[in-house]
C-alpha cells in the first residue's frame, strides 16, 4: 500500500488548545500529548444543512491504541467518527469544516482520493455488514479492487493472514466457500474486521461493534480489539461504559457536540474533571 | 449530587452509607463507654462493651456485603465507585477501631483490680480525645466536608503527645513501686491502642478526602509518637 504521508511529528494537543482550556470548554485532564499522535484535528466542524453538529473540535488521536468516543445519542461521537475517513462525504448534505491531519497530512485536501483513504482507514459496522460473497471472497474482495494481490497463491495468504488476525481463521478455515451470512453475528463482526484488514490499513474505526453481540461474542471481538491495537490506531464509539473502560487507553466524553473532557480511561472513570462527564458516567440525570 | 437515572441505585448508595454512620456512631460509643468503664472502674460496662462488640462486626459483615452487591450490580464508575470503595475502607478501620475499645475493656478487668496508679487521668484524657475525634471524623463523613477532614488529619498529633507523656508517667510509677505493674503495663497498651485509633482516625479522615477530591493526600501528615523509642527514665540520663 502507498504511503499517502508519512512524517509523524510530536504534537501537543496542550498547544491547540490553550485559549478553549482558559475558557474552560475543554478539560485536558492528563498529558494528552503524544509522540504518536495518528490524527490531529483543529477547529472540526460538521453541519448537517445548516445544523452544526460538532463545534470546533481539537483532538488528538494516538496511534497504536484504543481512542474511545462516548456521550449521549446525538452528541457528536459518530459524525466525528466519520470524520476520519471522509465517511460524512457520502451524506447528503453533510459538511466538514477545520482541518484533519492524518500524519500530518491533510486528509480534506483535493489531492486525497477518499476511496484510497477509507482503504488506509478502516470501519466497522454497529450492524454486521458480510457481502453476500463466500467467506474468503468477503476477505479477498478489498485486496483484488486495490491490486494487492498478483497470484491466487498470494491472495490465499491474504486471505489467511486477515482472518488470522481477525480471529476467525480456526473457526473458518474448513468452510472457507460458505456463505459470509451463514456465520453467526459475532463471526460475522469478526469477519468484518478481518475484511477491513486485508487491505492493510493504519486505522480501524469502530461504530458500536459489539452492541449487537452476546457477551461471548463481545468478549471475543474485545480481546481480538485489545491484540490489534499494538498494530492499528483503533478509534471506538460505545455506548457501553464499562466496554469503553476495558478496552480504551484514551476516552473521549462529548456532549451536545462539543469535546468536554479528554483524558486516560482510567483517569476519566475514577476521577474525571467536569460534572457532566460525571452525570454521564454515573448514569445522572445532570 | 444531582440523582442517578436508576431510583434504586441512588437508594443502594444512600443505604451504604447510612450503615456506615451507624457503623461510626456504635464504635463512637463503645469507644466512650469503655473509656467510662475505665473511668468509673466499672466491670460491668466493661463486660458489656466486649460483649457489643459483636454488633459492630456484624455491621461491618452487612457493608461488606452491600459493597459486594454495587459492586456486582451497579458496576459503580467516578464518585460512585469512590463512595463504594470508601466505605469498605472506613467500615474496616471502623471494625479496629471496635476492636481496640473492647480491647480497653477486657485491659480495664485487670486495671481495677490494684489500686488507682499515676498516669490514669491522663489516660483517660487521652481516651475522651480519641472518642471526640471519632466523632468528629464521622461528622465530616456525614457532611463529606474536606476541610474539616484535614483538620481532624493534622490534629493527630496532640494524641501522639499524650502517648508520649503517659509512656513517661507509667515508666516512672514502674521503677518507684512494683507493685503496681500488672496495671501499669495494661496502661502502657491501651495509651499505644488509643495511639492507634487516633492513626485510624486519620485514614478515615484520607478516606473522606479522596470521596470528595478525587485524590490522595500525598503530604506526609504530622507524627508524634516517640514511643517506641522511650527507655524507662534512668536511661534519659546516659
Amino acid at each position: 500500500m502507498t504511503q499517502l504521508l508519512t512524517s509523524t511529528n510530536k504534537v501537543s494537543y496542550r498547544a491547540l488548545t490553550p485559549e478553549l482550556e482558559l475558557m474552560g470548554q475543554v478539560n485536558v485532564t492528563t498529558e494528552t500529548e503524544f509522540d504518536n499522535a495518528k490524527f490531529t484535528c483543529r477547529d472540526v466542524r460538521v453541519h448537517y444543512g445548516s445544523l452544526e453538529a460538532l463545534h470546533g473540535i481539537d483532538m488528538n488521536i494516538q496511534d497504536n491504541g484504543v481512542t474511545a468516543l462516548i456521550g449521549p445519542s446525538g452528541c457528536g461521537k459518530s459524525s466525528f467518527l466519520r470524520v476520519f475517513n471522509r465517511m460524512n462525504d457520502t451524506i447528503t448534505g453533510a459538511r466538514v469544516s477545520g482541518e484533519v491531519l492524518m500524519d500530518g497530512q491533510d486528509i480534506y485536501s483535493n489531492d486525497i482520493d477518499p476511496v484510497l483513504l477509507r482503504a488506509r482507514v478502516g470501519m466497522v459496522f454497529q450492524k454486521p455488514n458480510p457481502f453476500p460473497k463466500s467467506i474468503y471472497d468477503n476477505v479477498a474482495y478489498g485486496p483484488r479492487i486495490h491490486g494487492l494481490a498478483e497470484t491466487r497463491v498470494e491472495l490465499d495468504g491474504i486471505v489467511e493472514t486477515s482472518l488470522r488476525k481477525g480471529g476467525l481463521w480456526e473457526e473458518v478455515k474448513d468452510r472457507l466457500d460458505d456463505p459470509g451470512t451463514g456465520l453467526s453475528g459475532g463471526q460475522q463482526q469478526r469477519l468484518v474486521i478481518a475484511r477491513a484488514i486485508a487491505v492493510d490499513p493504519e486505522v480501524i474505526l469502530m461504530d458500536e461493534p459489539a452492541s449487537a453481540l452476546d457477551p461471548i461474542a463481545t468478549a471475543k471481538l474485545e480481546v481480538l480489539i485489545d491484540e490489534l491495537k499494538e498494530n492499528y490506531c483503533i478509534v471506538i464509539v460505545t455506548h457501553s461504559m464499562a466496554q469503553a473502560a476495558r478496552i480504551s487507553q484514551k476516552t473521549a466524553f462529548f456532549h451536545m457536540g462539543d469535546l468536554v473532557e479528554y483524558g486516560e480511561t482510567a483517569k476519566i472513570f475514577s476521577n474525571p474533571e467536569d460534572k457532566r462527564t460525571q452525570d454521564y458516567i454515573t448514569g445522572r440525570t445532570g | 449530587m444531582s440523582d442517578h437515572i436508576v431510583k434504586s441505585f441512588d437508594d443502594d448508595m444512600k443505604a451504604l452509607s447510612e450503615e456506615l454512620s451507624r457503623m461510626g456512631k456504635l464504635v463512637r460509643d463503645q469507644l466512650g463507654s469503655a473509656i467510662d468503664a475505665l473511668e468509673q472502674r466499672n466491670v460491668q460496662l466493661a463486660k458489656r462493651v466486649r460483649k457489643n462488640d459483636k454488633q459492630v462486626d456484624a455491621i461491618n459483615a452487612d457493608i461488606e456485603e452491600r459493597v459486594m452487591t454495587i459492586l456486582a450490580l451497579r458496576n459503580p464508575v467516578a464518585v460512585d465507585l469512590r463512595e463504594t470503595i470508601a466505605a469498605l475502607k472506613i467500615a474496616r478501620e471502623l471494625e479496629r477501631i471496635g476492636d481496640i475499645a473492647k480491647n480497653t475493656a477486657k485491659r480495664t478487668s485487670v486495671i481495677v483490680e490494684s489500686e488507682p496508679v499515676n498516669g490514669i487521668e491522663k489516660l483517660i484524657e487521652m481516651g475522651r480525645l480519641a472518642t471526640t475525634t471519632v466523632d468528629a471524623v464521622f461528622n465530616a463523613y456525614a457532611a463529606r466536608d474536606v476541610e474539616q477532614a484535614l483538620r481532624i488529619r493534622i490534629s493527630d498529633q496532640e494524641i501522639d503527645t499524650y502517648c508520649n507523656e503517659i509512656f513517661h508517667i507509667v515508666l516512672s510509677g514502674m521503677m518507684t513501686d512494683n507493685s503496681n505493674i500488672n496495671a501499669c503495663s495494661q496502661m502502657t497498651f491501651i495509651a499505644k491502642n488509643l495511639e492507634r485509633v487516633g492513626d485510624q482516625v486519620t485514614n478515615i479522615a484520607e478516606a473522606i478526602h479522596y470521596v470528595v477530591t478525587g485524590d490522595h493526600i500525598e503530604a506526609r501528615r504530622p507524627k508524634n509518637d516517640k514511643t517506641s523509642s522511650t527507655a524507662v527514665p534512668e536511661a534519659d540520663n546516659d
